[in-house]
């Protein structure tokens, strides 16, 4: 379990191209082996993929009252 | 007779530009009075400071890096949050991953509106970082300077962004 956490404390680095390459090889190893982190790393892939995606989207119009101020 | 020196902010590329900002900044601040002000004030600004736009970065991600700038001074403003990470988040560790990605089965464009909807309810730095490394294509350094943090707070705030809005993504397909 403490693998795990440290795994998933590091994907968001491992996106950006933050880490080592011995520590994208644990990582890399690590997903092959769990299924729960590697869930976790697809979706988080596809999150930062949908806010790329953002980019060119308008906002929509009831995006002023989003969530409480 | 000498011209006038050439402009870089002309009128057509600031009519250009301020749709872009304007989405940047109601996406960071939620609200539209407040997010037409901060357009203007970051134009001004980079009109003022257009002789020293180096050309290394695209102009988009110069007027957003400079609008990024002005958003996290109001957030410093509100003091709703430090400036440094505390440690009040649980953290994606405590999740419990479910056994098939769910976010697969929803379409793309309920994804999205998942996605703006869950990015006005995470904290404010979480959120502008996100939206200018994730959103915007600025490097880090690039956010670093806007936010005025260190690069290890700003993977901090990535982190727990992302985490955050990949769990809003998680139950809205639950």
């Amino acid at each position: 379990m403490l693998l795990c956490n440290g795994v998933r404390r590091d994907l968001s680095d491992a996106l950006d191209g933050k880490l080592p390459a011995w520590r994208v090889a644990v990582i890399r190893m690590h997903l092959a082996v769990c299924a729960p982190c590697e869930a976790i790393a697809r979706s988080l892939k596809r999150t930062v993929d949908l806010l790329h995606e953002l980019r060119d989207e308008p906002v929509p119009d009831d995006g002023q009252g989003r969530g409480p101020t | 007779m000498p011209d006038d020196p050439p402009k870089l902010l002309t009128d057509d590329e600031v009519r250009a530009l301020q749709p872009v900002m304007l989405a940047f900044a109601r996406r960071s601040v939620r609200d539209v009075e407040t997010a037409r002000e901060l357009v203007q004030e970051a134009l001004l600004a980079a009109v003022a400071a257009q002789d020293g736009f180096a050309h290394r970065s695209r102009l988009r991600t110069w007027v957003v890096g400079i609008l990024s700038h002005k958003i996290a001074d109001l957030f410093r403003r509100r003091k709703r949050e430090p400036l440094l990470p505390g440690d009040d988040d649980g953290g994606p560790e405590l999740l419990t991953p479910p056994s098939q990605s769910p976010e697969k089965n929803a379409s793309r464009r309920e994804s999205l509106a998942v996605i703006e909807r869950a990015l006005g309810a995470i904290p404010e730095l979480e959120r502008l970082a996100v939206l200018m490394v994730d959103v915007e294509d600025l490097d880090h350094a690039e956010a670093c300077n806007a936010l005025g943090v260190k690069p290890t707070h700003l993977r901090v705030l990535l982190h727990r962004g992302r985490h955050r809005l990949r769990k809003a993504l998680e139950d809205a397909a639950l």
